[in-house]
């Protein structure tokens, strides 16, 4: 009898080698800025449009997936554009060993790049724990940098995280922490996670990583100089 | 020192569960959480400090979770985690959370300058006040969401001693990246979740490429149109490298700018650990005066120096010199009505004076933390200053009688400040303690003549009839005091904090008095024979055991406390010794709720003692004024008030709204208070200890709301003071009310320039045997406008309208306006500048005291038409 | 400069006012080349496009993420042209 139930139970265990489907809701964390005011008068309800949108993670020990949900892939318009940007989302993000890929990230510019950046993720986790849903989680801080052509933006990250699902990953590319990211709060927007599930049945595809196709960021940055020279002309 | 932790994380049979996270949460704060990700084989190794108890917990999804208590210096070097299986089968989790972002970090609030400011600034002043909530007031002060800032650094240090006004006025803009704001601030790290500060610092971060750096500017003005010498030269000169800071400020001018007030030197102050904050300083009493403006002339020459040197990174130096020397010249008139019950005795009162001073500091602090669980500082001041007035007095009386007064007041002050306060937290990092001594010496000498041709005092003083009258005071102040502290700071849990504290304060006093006329057949009349001079040794010692006991319950916090005093006064005068002993229980009562983390509501309570100072007890006669005599009462105890006070604050960054409110309220239950003999215009007070309550009451608030695009802020204030006095053997109740009320709009968009609309209302009322009110009101507008690319033009007016209850009515105006022009990225900046263009000459104000009410008129500078030349380095 | 980026702002307002009612979606132009075409023609929508990416980036979004918001912009504008 005993056995039994522990063959029904390690069976289980390896469910969460499997691939998990992670559901993230977002909200937008409104601000005033001059950007802000822009993408607002081109698109009045953007706050109600971003809390509309479910962004999917499909993950197992090796990688991830993040990507915006099907209905709102193929919509080019202009209002879905400006939420996907406003909630932080510019094409599917894979993380694969110590690297991120950015995936459609600049079709304007040419199809099917890939932005390749090294995870530098340098999280603080601090003591300060809560409960989301019975599951125990930690804080961790994250500064995160961007570098562009006006300097450098250091921005706060916090995310909550569960070690009781053990996996590294969350949305927007964060990951490499002890758990799941439930929670995750940066300047622009705050997601939360919806729906966990395990074994996940449908079929999932990767995207393949074609080694030729990626870009550094450097590259990239000279790319799109040239293409905004080219525009001034 | 580290411990490492291995083992495997398996299930019940003994089958590895990769990637099963171990999480090791310290059981104190401020220390880090440590984890592990178990391997494929379930294997797992953490690295844990020595000295710190952990919480290890294993938990995976489907398993029971486990946790291993691991207490401070563990010995256990391998753990295997053998999780059960529990039953639930699960296959997807619903997550129903409401996710709310956080606006506000409880402490901590970070300014992105860029996102707020035009580029356009020159200073670190005109960027803060683009900021949300921030207010850079005239005199360097700022204030973020109402609260005042007390420590103002750079890069997370000091900065020019802590004052606001030398780094506002003069970081340049361009350095700055962002201004953070930390509540609550204390030096001491791991104090901050025992301490109770109410210090708000402002730090500010430069920029990455600035972080090694000399930055600073001169300027030259000199008038134009008129001459009349005034000038303005300035500079300021910052090096700025992470292990050195030095800076030099420069400046000489006799426009009557202040680059360095009375009100630096507060805060310049140093010297006294924050601890022990309760010790008066009498260097107030002796000081120059803090106005600049208010003059004909002023000619103010300043220097200070500032430097930090890490001398590597347990030990940092820090210090700060300062030489100021003053010369300023006023004029005030002065309409005075002394209230004698029922008579009324009118004086016009013409007041000239120059003033004379110099002032040297020297301060240098030195913080020592040998581990990160220890702290020492050490700082040690001197100060020296020199103060000259030469006065003239002319004070004529309706009945006809005048007086005509040529006063010096001289006076050689020396100080030496020094503490050494010593922080260690305990290995079990539950416990913090707090050690502070604290020691000064001040050696004060005001030395003041009076020179007339007319009696004054008569009755009062034995004053011996002459063709002139040479009247000299020479007194001599020596303070010396040693307080000590000791506080332990127990955290029993998150939610109870137990603090003891054992403490002595110990201050004596020297001082003497003494008067003499110089007659002018040679003699000497020593007005000891008359009941004058001083000669009085004061000790007071107030031994103190507290209890104080801080919990939690939900988002409300609490703590009463309570302190037996023990005190002990002693007194040695020529006549008579004097001996006081007095044990009180004192309790307080702070309460603070939290409804969130921009609304909360904080109530306080104290039963203080207070005992007289040693001018209260003298028991002979001193002059105090050309119209007033003081005796003291050698017999005085202490006085006991009862204080409350009320705030609440709300903000709403998205709503734009500003919401603080302040209600506190004061009641003596002993009361010391001066008994006033007034006859004509001459004065004799002494003070009296009585039952008489004594009440004072005080209500504010201020809220600012962000409307389209302007922001618009009421403020309020309430005021009154209920008070009995005895005049003349008559004793009345007394009422001093006040209200005020203001209005200001400001524009609040980058799109327009800033400009700002004020009106502001004050009544004020005083209540006795006889009734007197007079109303304020205060017009004010502001306009800062870039045109034409690299031009600004400023421009402030200001118009004040006084009345009193006789409908005496009177106004004036102050204006100033400024053009620059600067081209973008030139380091030179030109600028005209008109102060006062109204060439309006004088000042007007209404007070009230105890039995005069007044009306002063004060000539101020003329208009100065400046061309001043600006070069930034 | 800084009026001449707060009157692009309005532009862009109006500019999208104006295609309130234009129902079509139009397909997104994967020809590099016929969008370089139409550019230079556009000088408005030119300006908002860097305008657009100068937003961005002063917020501190990266260069990819800046020319999105760039690219959307414009085509937007196109559109209501």
């Amino acid at each position: 009898m005993k056995l039994i139930i522990v063959f029904l139970l390690s069976g289980f265990c390896f469910s969460q080698t499997g691939t998990t489907f992670i559901e993230y809701g977002v909200k937008a964390i409104p601000k005033e800025s001059n950007l802000e005011k822009m993408s607002l008068e081109v698109c009045p309800n953007l706050y109600d449009i971003v809390e509309g949108i479910t962004f999917n993670l499909y993950a197992n020990d090796t990688i991830s997936l993040f990507e915006i949900e099907d209905k709102f892939k193929e919509d080019n318009s202009t209002e879905t554009g400006i939420a996907k940007l406003r909630s932080g989302y510019n094409g599917e993000i894979i993380t694969k060993n110590d690297s991120i890929y950015n995936l459609n990230f600049a079709n304007y510019l040419e199809r099917n790049l890939i932005l390749k950046k090294e995870i530098k993720h340098d999280w603080n986790i601090t003591n300060e724990s809560k409960i989301i849903n019975d599951l125990l989680c930690y804080k961790a801080i994250l500064k995160k940098e961007t570098v562009n052509s006006k300097g450098t933006f250091v921005n706060t990250i916090i995310a909550w995280f569960s070690p009781e699902i053990n996996l590294p990953y969350g949305p927007l590319g964060f990951s490499k922490l002890p758990g799941l990211i439930l929670e995750a709060q940066t300047k622009d927007c705050i997601y939360g996670v919806k729906k966990i599930e395990f074994n996940y049945k449908s079929e999932i595809k990767f995207p393949k990583i074609d080694t030729n196709k990626f870009l550094e960021e450097e590259e990239f940055e000279k790319k799109i100089n040239d293409y905004r020279e080219e525009l001034k002309k | 020192m580290s411990q490492t932790l291995k083992g495997t994380v398996t299930d019940s049979l003994g089958n590895p569960l990769p990637n099963a996270n171990v999480i090791a949460k310290p059981l104190v704060e401020n220390a880090e959480l440590k984890f592990s990700i178990a391997d494929y084989l379930g294997r797992y190794k953490l690295e844990l400090e020595k000295d710190t108890p952990y919480e290890v917990k294993v938990s995976y999804l489907g398993f029971v979770e486990q946790t291993l208590n691991l207490p401070a210096n563990f010995t256990l070097k391998e753990h295997f985690f053998k999780l059960k299986e529990n039953n639930t089968q699960l296959n997807e989790i619903v997550i129903e959370y409401e996710y709310k972002p956080v606006v506000i970090k409880k402490d901590t609030l970070i300014y992105d300058v860029k996102a707020f400011t035009t580029g356009n600034e020159r200073k670190l002043k005109e960027q803060l006040e683009k900021l949300p909530g921030v207010e850079v007031d005239k005199n360097g002060g700022v204030t973020v969401q109402g609260k005042k800032v007390t420590k103002f650094l750079v890069e997370d240090r000091s900065f020019f001693g802590g004052g606001t006004k030398l780094g506002v006025e003069n970081i340049p803009a361009d350095a700055v990246d962002k201004v953070e704001v930390i509540d609550n601030f204390n030096e001491v790290g791991f104090l901050k979740q025992v301490s109770d500060s109410e210090d708000l610092a402002m730090n500010i971060k430069l920029k990455e490429d600035k972080k090694k750096f000399i930055f600073g500017d001169v300027e030259v003005g000199a008038e134009v149109a008129n001459d009349n010498e005034f000038y303005l030269a300035h500079t300021g000169l910052f090096y700025y490298a992470p292990k050195t800071n030095i800076s030099v400020i420069a400046d000489m001018n006799t426009i009557g700018k202040s680059t360095f007030s009375f009100q630096d030197l507060l805060r310049f102050q140093g010297g006294v650990s924050s601890f022990l904050g309760g010790r008066k300083s009498l260097s107030n009493l002796f000081s120059f005066s803090t106005d600049n403006t208010d003059v004909v002339e002023n000619k103010s020459q300043f220097t200070a120096l500032n430097f930090r040197q890490e001398i590597n990174p347990k030990l940092d130096i820090e210090g700060f010199g300062i030489f100021s020397k003053q010369f300023t010249a006023s004029l005030s008139t002065t309409e005075n009505e002394y209230l004698q019950n029922a008579a009324f005795t009118f004086e016009n009162k013409t007041n000239t004076t120059e003033n004379k001073t110099l002032l040297g500091i020297g301060n240098i602090k030195l913080n020592y933390s040998p581990s990160k669980q220890s702290k020492w500082f050490y700082n040690a001041q001197f100060q020296a200053n020199n103060n000259d007035v030469l006065g003239n007095l002319i004070s004529i009386r309706d009945d006809g009688s005048q007086n005509n007064f040529q006063n010096r007041n001289k006076a050689d002050n020396s100080e030496i400040k020094q503490y050494i306060e010593w922080h260690k937290q305990y290995q079990n990092k539950n416990h913090t303690t707090t050690l502070v001594v604290n020691h000064q010496y001040e050696n004060q000498k005001p030395n003041n003549h009076w020179f007339t041709d007319t009696e004054f005092l008569a009755g009062l003083i034995p004053l011996q009839t002459d063709t002139e009258y040479k009247i000299q005071q020479l007194k001599n102040v020596k303070n010396n005091s040693i307080d000590a502290l000791f506080k332990h700071y127990w955290i029993l849990n998150n939610f109870n904090h137990l603090y003891t504290n054992v403490g002595n304060n110990f201050g004596t006093t020297n001082l003497t008095i003494s008067e003499k006329q110089f007659v002018t057949d040679g003699t000497i009349n020593d007005f000891a024979n008359g009941n004058f001079g001083n000669d009085l040794n004061y000790l007071l010692n107030d031994f103190y055991v507290g209890l104080e006991y801080k919990f939690k319950i939900g988002k409300w916090i609490n703590k009463p406390a309570i302190y037996p005093h023990f005190y002990h006064l002693k007194t040695k005068q020529i006549a008579d010794n004097y001996t006081l002993n007095r044990t009180y229980l004192e309790p307080q009562f702070t309460s603070e709720y939290e409804f969130n983390s921009s609304e909360n509501v904080k109530f306080n309570y104290t039963l203080s003692n207070d005992f007289p100072d040693a001018t209260k007890l003298l028991e002979r006669y001193t002059l105090q004024n050309y119209n007033s005599v003081y005796k003291g009462n050698t017999l005085l105890k202490n006085e006991r008030f009862h204080s409350a006070s009320l705030r609440y604050t709300k903000t709403s960054m998205y709503r734009g709204l500003m919401l603080f409110a302040n209600a506190s309220f004061n009641k003596k239950v002993k009361t010391i208070r001066n008994v006033v003999e007034i006859e004509g215009i001459n004065q004799f007070n002494t003070p009296i200890l009585t039952d008489n309550p004594e009440t004072n009451w005080r209500i504010n608030a201020n809220v600012t709301k962000k409307i389209y695009r302007f922001r618009l802020q009421f403020t309020t204030n309430l005021s009154g003071f209920n008070y009995i006095q005895t005049l003349n053997n008559i004793t009345t109740e007394n009422n001093r009310n006040n209200q005020s009320f203001g209005v200001k709009l400001r524009t609040a968009t980058k799109k327009w320039p800033p400009i700002s609309f004020g009106y502001n209302k004050d009544f004020s009322q005083f209540k006795g045997i006889t009734q007197s009110s007079f109303t304020n009101d205060r017009i004010s507008f502001d306009l800062d406008v870039d045109f034409l690319k690299n031009f600004n033009f400023k421009t402030d007016y200001e118009v004040t309208f006084n009345q009193n209850s006789q409908n005496q009515k009177n106004n004036y105006r102050i204006a100033n306006a400024y053009l620059s022009y600067q081209r973008k990225n030139n380091p030179f900046r030109f600028e005209i500048s008109a102060q006062n263009y109204l060439n309006n000459g004088i000042k007007i104000n209404n007070t009230f005291s105890d039995f005069l009410i007044s009306n002063t008129t004060t000539y101020i500078l003329p208009r100065i038409v400046l061309l001043t030349v600006s070069y930034k380095l | 400069m800084k009026k001449v980026v707060f009157s692009a702002v309005a532009l862009v307002a109006f500019s999208f006012a104006g295609m309130a009612n234009n129902e079509v979606k139009e397909k997104k132009s994967e020809d590099r080349e016929t969008k370089k075409v139409v550019l230079k023609e556009n000088n408005v929508c030119c300006t908002l496009h860097s305008m657009a990416f100068d937003l961005a980036i002063f917020e501190g979004a990266d260069s990819a993420t800046a020319g999105a918001y760039a690219d959307l912009v414009y085509n937007n504008c196109l559109k209501s042209q």
